[in-house]
C-alpha cells in the first residue's frame, strides 16, 4: 500500500465534472484507489463516494493506493492532480 | 383579500404576473409496496430495471430540452447518468439487497441516503447543493422501482407561478419547459444548484427559501414574482400591478429579443451595458467564445499559436490561422496581439535570443520593432486576414507613443501593398496598446493620442508596480486590489474617457469577482478574461445595480489596505445573495 498527500489546485475543487474525469483516470488501475480527507475516506473509482466527501479547492487529502500498479497509480494521479487535471486534455 | 409581500431568496432574475399554483410534494414520499413473498433474483431484477428506465428517462429529458439550454447546462444531466453508472453504488445496493434480505427500494433507500446525509453535512457549498441532484436521482429510481406516478404537472400552465417545497433539476427543466410564470422554491433553488443554473438560462424568474407551508393557503390567488428583488406580491395591489405590467413588457422584450442567451452585452439591473470578451490562444477557445455569445475575442495570444515552433511561421501559414480565428467568430471583433516574445515567454527554438545580447531585455513591441522581418509577417498576415473577419491589432508591452508610430507607419506601407495586390483598399483596421508597464503608464496621454483603443494588461503590470512576481502564490495575486493599484487603474480609465478611447481591462483581476465589481463601478466598461470564466461574471452583472456598485467603489477607494478593500466588497456581496464559494482568492 502506497499513498501520498496532496492538495487540490484545481479551481473548483472536485466538482462532478472534474470527479468523474478523475474516476475515469482511477477506474484504469487494478489496485483499491481511496482519497481520504480529514477522517473521511473515499472509493476513489466511486462518484458518489467522492461527491460525497466534498473535496473543495486548496483541500489537503492523502491518495491511497493498494494492489498491483500501486506505486504507478499513485504517481499518475498525483501528477494528474498536480497538473489541475489538465494531464488528460 | 389581503395584500401580502413574501421575501425569499433570489435564484433567478425576472419578472411574473399570474397566479399561484401549489405544487404538491407528496410524491416524494416512498410508496409502501406489497411483498407478498421475498426474492431476491425479483428484487435484484426491479432494482436493475429502475436503473435501467432512469438512464432512459435521462436521455429522453436531455433530448427535450436540447437547445432550450446552453451546452453547459445541459451537461448537469451527464451528471444523473455519471451517478447511475456508478458501479460501487451499484452493488452496493445489490449486496443489500441480496445480504439483509431487503427489498429494491429499501436497499436503495438505504444506500443513497448514506451518501445524502454525508453531503448535506459538507461544509462545501457547492456540495450541499448537489444534495438536491441526489434527491432528484433518488425519486426518480424509487418511482421506477415502486412504479409510482410523477409529480403531477399536467394542471399547470404559463399562467401560473409554480410553488413547490423540493425543486429538482428535472421539475425545473419541466417547468421550463411549460413556460410558467415564475417558481417559488423553499429548497433547492440555491444559487449553485442546478436547478437554478438552468431557469437563469432560461431566464425565468426564480425564488428560494420561501417556507411552503405559509403558500399553501393562497392556491389560485393571483401574484407577482419579482426574481430581481427577490420578492412575492400575493393579491397584488392595482398600482403594484400597473407598475409590474410595464416592468414585465421590458422583461420580457429583453428575455425574446436576445436571440442569444447572453447577448452582445450583458446589462446590469439598471441598463448599464458591459461587454465580455475572451482572451484566447486557439481556434477551439474561439468557438467557446462564440457559443458563450461574448462580444468577441478582447485578446488573440499570437505567440502562443506558434510556441511549439522553432520560429514564427510563414505569411501563408499565419494568415490561415488568423482567417480561421476571424471566420470562427463570425462577424464579431477580434483583437490579435501581436507577438509577446521575451522574457518568460520564448518559443521552442529561438536561436536569435542567445546570439544578439542587444534583445535579451527586449519584449513585446520593442523586441518586434528589432526583429523587423518577422513582425512585417506578422502584420502582414493579421492584415489578410482582415479580409474575412473584423479584425483588430494590439500590441504588447507599449511604453512610448513612438513605438506605435513606428508600428503604424509599417502597417500603412503594407496596407497599401496588399490593396495594390488585391485591387482593392482594405478596411481601416483598428489598433490598440497594451498598457503593462509602468512607462506605459507614465506616456498613456501621448500613447492613447495614437491609437484607437487601449487595453489593460492588469498581470503584468501588477508586477511592475507592486513587484508582484508572475508565478506568485493564490495569497499575493490579489495584490490588484491594493489601494494603490485601484488608484492606478482609476488613472488610467479617467485618461481614456478623457481623450474618448476605447478602454478593457483584461488579466486576471477582469474575472476575480471582487475586483471585477470595482472595475466596473471605477468606469470600466468592456473587459477580456478566460472564457471559462465569462458566464460567473456575465451572472453578476445581471445581478448588480450600475449605481449601487458606483457608490460601493467610492466607499472602496476610501480604504486603506487591500485586506479593508476585500472585505468592503465581500459583504456587499454577501448582502446581495452571493455565495464567495472559492471563486474569490
Amino acid at each position: 500500500m502506497v499513498s501520498v498527500e496532496i492538495v487540490i489546485k484545481n479551481s473548483s475543487g472536485f466538482d462532478s465534472k472534474s470527479a468523474a474525469m478523475f474516476i475515469q483516470k482511477a477506474s484504469n488501475y487494478i489496485s483499491s484507489i481511496w482519497i481520504e480527507k480529514d477522517e473521511r475516506k473515499a472509493n476513489a473509482k466511486s462518484l458518489l463516494g467522492l461527491l460525497a466527501l466534498g473535496v473543495g479547492p486548496g483541500a489537503k487529502v492523502t491518495l491511497i493506493a493498494n494492489g498491483e500498479d500501486e506505486e504507478k497509480a499513485i504517481q499518475e494521479l498525483e501528477m494528474y492532480i498536480n497538473s489541475g487535471g489538465k494531464a488528460s486534455e | 383579500m389581503n395584500n401580502l409581500i413574501i421575501r425569499g431568496i433570489s435564484a433567478s432574475g425576472g419578472i411574473g404576473i399570474g397566479r399561484i399554483y401549489i405544487l404538491d410534494s407528496s410524491a416524494s414520499e416512498d410508496a409502501k409496496n406489497e411483498v407478498t413473498e421475498y426474492k431476491t433474483d425479483v428484487e435484484l431484477g426491479r432494482f436493475e430495471f429502475a436503473i435501467g428506465k432512469a438512464l432512459m428517462e435521462i436521455y429522453d429529458l436531455k433530448k427535450e430540452i436540447k437547445g432550450t439550454l446552453s451546452e453547459k447546462d445541459e451537461k448537469i444531466f451527464d451528471v444523473y447518468e455519471a451517478m447511475l453508472a456508478d458501479g460501487f453504488f451499484i452493488q452496493e445496493v445489490k449486496d443489500e439487497i441480496a445480504l439483509n434480505q431487503c427489498s429494491a427500494q429499501d436497499a436503495f433507500g438505504k444506500c443513497i441516503y448514506k451518501y445524502i446525509k454525508d453531503m448535506e453535512n459538507s461544509d462545501d457549498e457547492y456540495v450541499r447543493q448537489r444534495v438536491h441532484d441526489l434527491n432528484d436521482l433518488r425519486d426518480r429510481v424509487l418511482k421506477n422501482i415502486t412504479g409510482e406516478k410523477k409529480i403531477v404537472l399536467d394542471g399547470i400552465h404559463d399562467q401560473h407561478i409554480a410553488v413547490i417545497k423540493e425543486l429538482t433539476p428535472s421539475i425545473a427543466a419541466r417547468l421550463g419547459k411549460r413556460n410558467v410564470q415564475g417558481i417559488v422554491a423553499n429548497e433547492g433553488a440555491g444559487y449553485l444548484s442546478h436547478s437554478a443554473i438552468i431557469l437563469r438560462s432560461l431566464g425565468m424568474p426564480a425564488l428560494n427559501n420561501v417556507i411552503f407551508e405559509e403558500l399553501v393557503e393562497y392556491d389560485r390567488k393571483s401574484a407577482i414574482i419579482d426574481g430581481y428583488e427577490g420578492i412575492l406580491i400575493i393579491n397584488p395591489r392595482k398600482s403594484e400591478l400597473e407598475r409590474y405590467r410595464e416592468a414585465y413588457h421590458q422583461y420580457l422584450v429583453k428575455r425574446e429579443g436576445s436571440t442569444e442567451r447572453e447577448g452582445e452585452h450583458a446589462v446590469t439591473l439598471d441598463g448599464y451595458k458591459v461587454g465580455i470578451s475572451a482572451n484566447v490562444s486557439n481556434v477551439h477557445e474561439c468557438k467557446r467564445a462564440r457559443n458563450n455569445d461574448l462580444k468577441g475575442i478582447g485578446m488573440v495570444r499570437t505567440e502562443l499559436l506558434f510556441i511549439r515552433n522553432r520560429r514564427m511561421p510563414s505569411e501563408k501559414r499565419q494568415s490561415l490561422i488568423y482567417a480561421r480565428l476571424a471566420k470562427a467568430m463570425g462577424n464579431k471583433p477580434i483583437v490579435i496581439r501581436t507577438a509577446d516574445i521575451g522574457g518568460d515567454k520564448i518559443p521552442g527554438d529561438d536561436a536569435t535570443i542567445n546570439a544578439d545580447p542587444l534583445l535579451l531585455n527586449l519584449r513585446g513591441i520593442k523586441r518586434s520593432l528589432k526583429q523587423k522581418d518577422q513582425f512585417e509577417t506578422q502584420l502582414r498576415s493579421i492584415l489578410r486576414a482582415s479580409l474575412v473577419g473584423d479584425v483588430n491589432i494590439i500590441f504588447p508591452m507599449v511604453d512610448k507613443a513612438e513605438e506605435v508610430r513606428e508600428a503604424k507607419s509599417l502597417i500603412e506601407k503594407i496596407q497599401s501593398d496588399i490593396s495594390k495586390e488585391i485591387g482593392r483598399n482594405l478596411r481601416n483596421i483598428s489598433i490598440g496598446a497594451l498598457i503593462e508597464t509602468k512607462e506605459g503608464v507614465e506616456n498613456l496621454d501621448n500613447i492613447l493620442s495614437e491609437v484607437d483603443f487601449i487595453s489593460l494588461g492588469t498581470n503584468d503590470l501588477l508586477q511592475q508596480m507592486m513587484g508582484v512576481e508572475r508565478r506568485t502564490s493564490v495569497k499575493e495575486k490579489d495584490e490588484y486590489l491594493s489601494p494603490e493599484f485601484l488608484n492606478i487603474v482609476q488613472y488610467c480609465v479617467s485618461k481614456g474617457k478623457q481623450q474618448n478611447k476605447f478602454f478593457a481591462v483584461c488579466g486576471e483581476m477582469a474575472s476575480d469577482p471582487v475586483a471585477f465589481i470595482i472595475l466596473l463601478g471605477l468606469g470600466v466598461t468592456d473587459f477580456s478574461m478566460n472564457p471559462a470564466k465569462s458566464s460567473d461574471i456575465i451572472d453578476i452583472i445581471k445581478r448588480v445595480r450600475y449605481s449601487e456598485v458606483k457608490e460601493l467603489t467610492k466607499m472602496v477607494l476610501s480604504c486603506d489596505a487591500k485586506e479593508d478593500v476585500k472585505g468592503v466588497v465581500q459583504d456587499w456581496m454577501r448582502g446581495k445573495g452571493f455565495i464567495l464559494q472559492g471563486i474569490t482568492v
